[in-house]
């Protein structure tokens, strides 16, 4: 990878790693942290780095990183830590707002590889084989991670997501 | 509402499904079955609610997408197996570029002669005795020395009307030995030389800019000056080697070079010119090293 196609990748992926980072961590800071990380790793190695696998490798390098940090540090669930996306002016009801904030409470619960496999499916519409590249799982893994993610998650959402509806 | 468990096989189906990963025949199937169980209709309409969608508004700062990037500076590669022959060339050009400078700038750096003495080069057997003899005290004193005061004595001499005929038998010779001047400009049996006007007109120094200069003017009759060792036959040979070798010391003291020419009488009633090769001090004066006259062939 040259030069050129390595800064192509920064205009291309970085975006996309800092939200990967940012659902993980909860944290602006530290996920630039991460994204600041994930390049360096990659411009060191980029001579070495197909552009076609590049993609995996950042979302990879990030991926590790992610797990590094959540290990060093417990995963906060703090509220005023919400992406600004959240905030309550954006949604139109409050049961919205609930609705939102109780799902990234979930995520944040889960195992960061369910985590990283449910945020890159839904947050970046990665393949099961992309995922699988990323956390170094095979395609049927990546598809029962998945599976597990989202059956976590509907369970602990259900009560709000019946609010709603009875709302 | 509530959300009655369903079992595991219908959960994967379910998942499946929302996934997109069913063919167009078991979708097909399933949505019959779904159709039909409100339960299920519940757990799927779930199943929606949970997927994560990013509002793209999570965005990197410009400044930090700045950071990131790497801009090398990218070198021009020359086929060095095309272009070595203009490599070398370059190489070589700018070694003679570099040495044309170093001896510009040595020849620039020499230390001047004050131009009052004519410094000659000599050939090399002469050389030593030229040298000898100029670092030979006289009296005690040294020949630059003796010199300057000679000048300075013809100065005051030629104020009082002293003739340069007068004033160069005095200097020719003293104490018996030849003046320091006609030994420092001593040059071979076939060189003929002559002792330049800078010593018959002396440099007025600053002290003294209020006398009347016209009273030193030499007569043209008086501009006779000491003759050096007698001539010889002239070579162009020789003069040519002589001429050389003055050219390269007069450069080196930064110092011009200057050919004249002057008419010389044969018996015949004919001009042939008699070369003079030397340094030109200022518009007046001419200090002859080396010259040729064909009529002593």
């Amino acid at each position: 990878m040259t030069s050129d196609e390595y800064n192509q990748c920064v205009d291309d992926f970085s975006d996309a790693i800092f939200r990967f980072a940012l659902k993980h961590l909860r944290n602006s800071d530290d996920a630039k942290e991460i994204v600041q990380l994930t390049f360096e790793k990659c411009w060191m190695k980029h001579q070495e780095i197909n552009i076609a696998k590049a993609k995996s490798y950042l979302f990879s390098a990030a991926y590790h990183a992610i797990i590094d940090d959540w290990r060093k540090k417990k995963p906060t669930t703090d509220i005023d830590s919400l992406p600004v996306s959240l905030h309550p002016s954006e949604f139109q009801s409050n049961l919205d707002f609930k609705m939102k904030q109780a799902l990234e409470k979930a995520l944040s619960e889960l195992s960061p590889v369910l985590k990283t496999v449910i945020l890159l499916r839904d947050y970046e519409g990665y393949s099961y084989t992309e995922i699988g590249n990323v956390t170094n799982l095979n395609e049927s893994q990546v598809k029962v991670y998945i599976f597990r993610a989202r059956k976590f998650l509907k369970d602990r959402l259900t009560p709000y997501y019946l609010n709603q509806h009875e709302a | 509402m509530k959300l009655n468990p369903i079992s595991e096989e219908l959960e994967w189906r379910l998942f499946e499904w929302v996934e997109g990963n069913l063919t167009p025949e078991e979708c097909a199937e399933l949505e019959i079955i779904i159709s039909k169980d409100a339960n299920l209709q519940a757990h799927v309409a779930a199943l929606k609610a949970i997927q994560l969608e990013s509002d793209f508004s999570d965005l990197l700062d410009n400044q930090t997408k700045l950071s990131l990037k790497h801009y090398s500076i990218k070198t021009a590669t020359i086929p060095t197996a095309k272009n070595q022959s203009v490599q070398w060339i370059w190489k070589i050009a700018a070694a003679i570029v570099v040495l044309i400078l170093s001896t510009v700038v040595y020849q620039y750096n020499l230390p001047k002669t004050n131009g009052h003495f004519a410094e000659q080069r000599l050939s090399p057997e002469n050389k030593k005795q030229q040298k000898s003899s100029l670092k030979q005290p006289i009296n005690g004193k040294t020949n630059s020395s003796i010199a300057m005061k000679t000048i300075e004595n013809q100065f005051v001499n030629s104020k009082n009307g002293v003739t340069i005929k007068q004033q160069a038998a005095s200097i020719s010779k003293i104490n018996g030995n030849e003046h320091p001047l006609i030994i420092a400009t001593t040059l071979p049996n076939n060189i003929k030389q002559t002792i330049t006007e800078t010593i018959a007109k002396p440099s007025i120094s600053q002290a003294n800019k209020s006398i009347n200069r016209e009273a030193n003017v030499p007569k043209i009759e008086e501009e006779t000056i000491v003759m050096m060792s007698p001539t010889a036959k002239s070579n162009p040979k020789e003069f040519a080697k002589m001429a050389w070798g003055n050219v390269k010391e007069m450069m080196r003291q930064g110092k011009l070079p200057k050919i004249i020419l002057s008419p010389v009488k044969t018996g015949e009633n004919q001009r042939i010119p008699d070369v003079n090769f030397g340094i030109q001090m200022n518009q007046m004066s001419f200090v002859k090293t080396v010259s040729y006259n064909p009529t002593h062939n």
